[in-house]
C-alpha cells in the first residue's frame, strides 16, 4: 500500500511539476498559446493559425487588428482610446487619453520600438518602469545604490542623491524617503544589448504574454500589490500589437545592465521582460534581430528565498526601433 | 642658438599637448552632469493626497503633435526627476479627483531645473 502511494505521488508530482528544459530545434521558434498550454515549436516563417489547428483564437486576433493603423509617424499614434476595450481603466489612463495621443505606448514610439532620439543616452534597450518593492518583518534603514556611475537614467522617483543612492527607511511594505511613504522605488534607464539574453523566451499573443508575465511574477512570489500594479500599468502601456516575443531577464542580466548595491542583507529578486511587438509571426526576413526565442526561460528563474528582508523588482523593456530587424 | 630653438620648439609642443588634453578633460567633466527636471509634488486636501501622476511631454497646443515621453506616480510631498535632452517640455500633474497642474519649462544643456508640482483644485 505504501509502495502504491509512493508511486502515485511520484507520478503526480512529475505530471504537475515544471516541464523539463525545452529547446526548439534550429529553424524553429518557441510559441505558446497561453500559460497553461504546452509550448510548441513552430518552423521559422510559419505563424500560428497557418495550418495549425491549436490556435483558432490567433486567427481571431489577426482579424481584430486587420485595420489597425500602426502609427509609424511620430505625430500620429494609434490605438487611441476608442480601440481599448478594458471596461475599467485606471483613473490616470482616462485622463492621459485626453492629453496624449500616444498614451497607450510606453513612450515616444516609432515603428516597432522606442523613438530613442527623444531621450538622452545611447543604450538601445529602454527599461520602462522598473519598480522595486519591499517586504520586511522589521523596520530597517539602508541604502540602495546604482553602482554604475555611467548609468543612463531616464527617470527616477524619488530622485537619487549625489551618490546615485536612495537612502530609505523601510517598514513592512513601504519605503520612507525624507519622511514620505513610497509604495515602490521607480526608475527608467537605458542599457546595452550585450547585457541581455535573447535565446530564452516565448512568443504568443499580446494577451497571453501579459498572462505569462503575470504568472512568472507569481512564481517569483511578488506581493498582491506588485502584481496589481504590473497588470494595471502594462495592460494600458503595452502597444496593441497582436503578437509579442518575450525575453525574461533575471538577476544575472540585471546586475550587469543596472547593477544595484543594497547596504544590508536581503533577498533581492530582479526581473525585466524585454518585449518585441510583432504584427505577424510569419517572418520572411532571414536575418532577424533579436532572434526568435528557442529555449525555455523558466529554468533560469531564481527561486524565492525565505529572508527577513525581501526586495522584488519588475520592469518591462522595449528596444529602440533601429536595432529591430523583423 | 640652435639649443634655444630646440628648447622653444619642445616648450611649444608641450603647451599644445597640455591644452589639447586639458580641453578633452574639461569637456568630459562638463558632460558628466545630466540635464534634468527635478520636482516635488504637493496636493492640497481634497485632491487625493495619496498619489499624483506626473507626466512629461513635448510642448504643443495641438493634441496630435504632443508626445508623452514619461510618466510616474508620486506620493504627496514626494519627489521625482526626469532626465531629458535640452529643449522645451510640458510638466503636468493630475490626481484622481481631477485636480491639475501644468507648467512649460525650457531646459538648457547640463542644467538641472526645479519644478514645484502644486496641484490646484478643479
Amino acid at each position: 500500500m505504501k509502495k502504491l502511494l509512493f508511486v502515485f505521488l511520484f507520478i503526480g508530482l512529475n505530471v504537475f511539476a515544471n516541464p523539463m528544459p525545452f529547446q526548439c530545434p534550429p529553424g524553429s521558434y518557441r510559441y505558446q498559446v497561453n500559460y497553461f498550454s504546452p509550448p510548441q515549436c513552430l518552423p521559422f516563417g510559419q505563424a500560428p493559425g497557418m495550418g495549425s489547428s491549436f490556435c483558432v483564437h490567433c486567427q481571431a486576433e489577426m482579424q481584430n487588428h486587420m485595420n489597425f493603423n500602426w502609427g509609424h509617424g511620430q505625430s500620429f499614434y494609434w490605438p487611441m482610446m476608442a480601440w481599448q476595450t478594458q471596461p475599467q481603466m485606471p483613473w490616470w489612463a482616462m485622463q492621459g487619453n485626453m492629453y496624449y495621443p500616444n498614451m497607450h505606448f510606453p513612450g515616444a514610439w516609432q515603428g516597432q520600438g522606442m523613438n530613442h532620439q527623444q531621450y538622452p543616452g545611447s543604450g538601445p534597450v529602454m527599461m520602462g518602469k522598473p519598480n522595486i518593492y519591499i517586504d520586511t518583518k522589521e523596520e530597517v534603514n539602508f541604502d540602495i545604490t546604482f553602482s554604475n556611475p555611467n548609468q543612463e537614467f531616464i527617470a527616477t522617483a524619488p530622485y537619487l542623491d549625489d551618490s546615485n543612492s536612495w537612502k530609505v527607511k523601510a517598514k513592512k511594505d513601504y519605503f520612507f524617503v525624507d519622511g514620505v511613504a513610497y509604495g515602490y522605488l521607480f526608475y527608467d534607464a537605458r542599457a546595452s544589448l550585450e547585457d541581455f539574453q535573447f535565446e530564452q523566451g516565448v512568443c504568443s499573443t499580446r494577451e497571453s504574454i501579459l498572462e505569462i508575465m503575470q504568472q512568472d511574477l507569481m512564481a517569483l512570489e511578488h506581493s498582491q500589490r506588485s502584481l496589481e500594479d504590473f497588470s494595471k500599468y502594462w495592460k494600458i502601456k503595452m502597444p496593441n500589437y497582436p503578437y509579442y516575443c518575450l525575453y525574461p531577464q533575471y538577476n544575472n542580466q540585471m546586475q550587469k545592465a543596472a547593477p544595484l548595491k543594497v547596504s544590508l542583507e536581503a533577498d533581492f529578486s530582479r526581473v525585466l521582460y524585454i518585449l518585441i511587438p510583432l504584427k505577424s509571426l510569419a517572418l520572411k526576413n532571414k536575418e532577424i534581430y533579436p532572434p526568435l526565442p528557442q529555449k525555455d526561460f523558466t529554468p533560469s528563474r531564481p527561486s524565492p528565498m525565505d529572508a527577513k528582508i525581501k526586495l522584488k523588482e519588475w520592469g518591462v523593456a522595449f528596444l529602440i526601433n533601429s536595432v529591430i530587424k523583423h | 642658438m640652435r639649443t634655444k630653438i630646440v628648447i622653444k620648439f619642445f616648450q611649444k609642443k608641450t603647451e599644445e599637448y597640455f591644452m589639447k588634453y586639458f580641453l578633452i578633460l574639461f569637456i568630459s567633466i562638463s558632460h558628466l552632469q545630466a540635464t534634468t527636471i527635478r520636482g516635488k509634488v504637493t496636493a492640497p486636501h481634497g485632491c487625493n493626497s495619496k498619489n499624483v501622476m506626473v507626466w512629461l511631454s513635448t510642448v504643443s497646443d495641438d493634441f496630435v503633435q504632443r508626445t508623452l515621453l514619461m510618466q510616474t506616480e508620486v506620493p504627496n510631498n514626494g519627489s521625482f526627476e526626469f532626465y531629458v535632452k535640452p529643449g522645451h517640455y510640458e510638466v503636468r500633474g493630475t490626481s484622481s479627483e481631477g485636480c491639475g497642474f501644468i507648467e512649460r519649462v525650457k531646459v538648457l544643456e547640463n542644467q538641472k531645473i526645479s519644478v514645484k508640482v502644486k496641484l490646484q483644485d478643479k
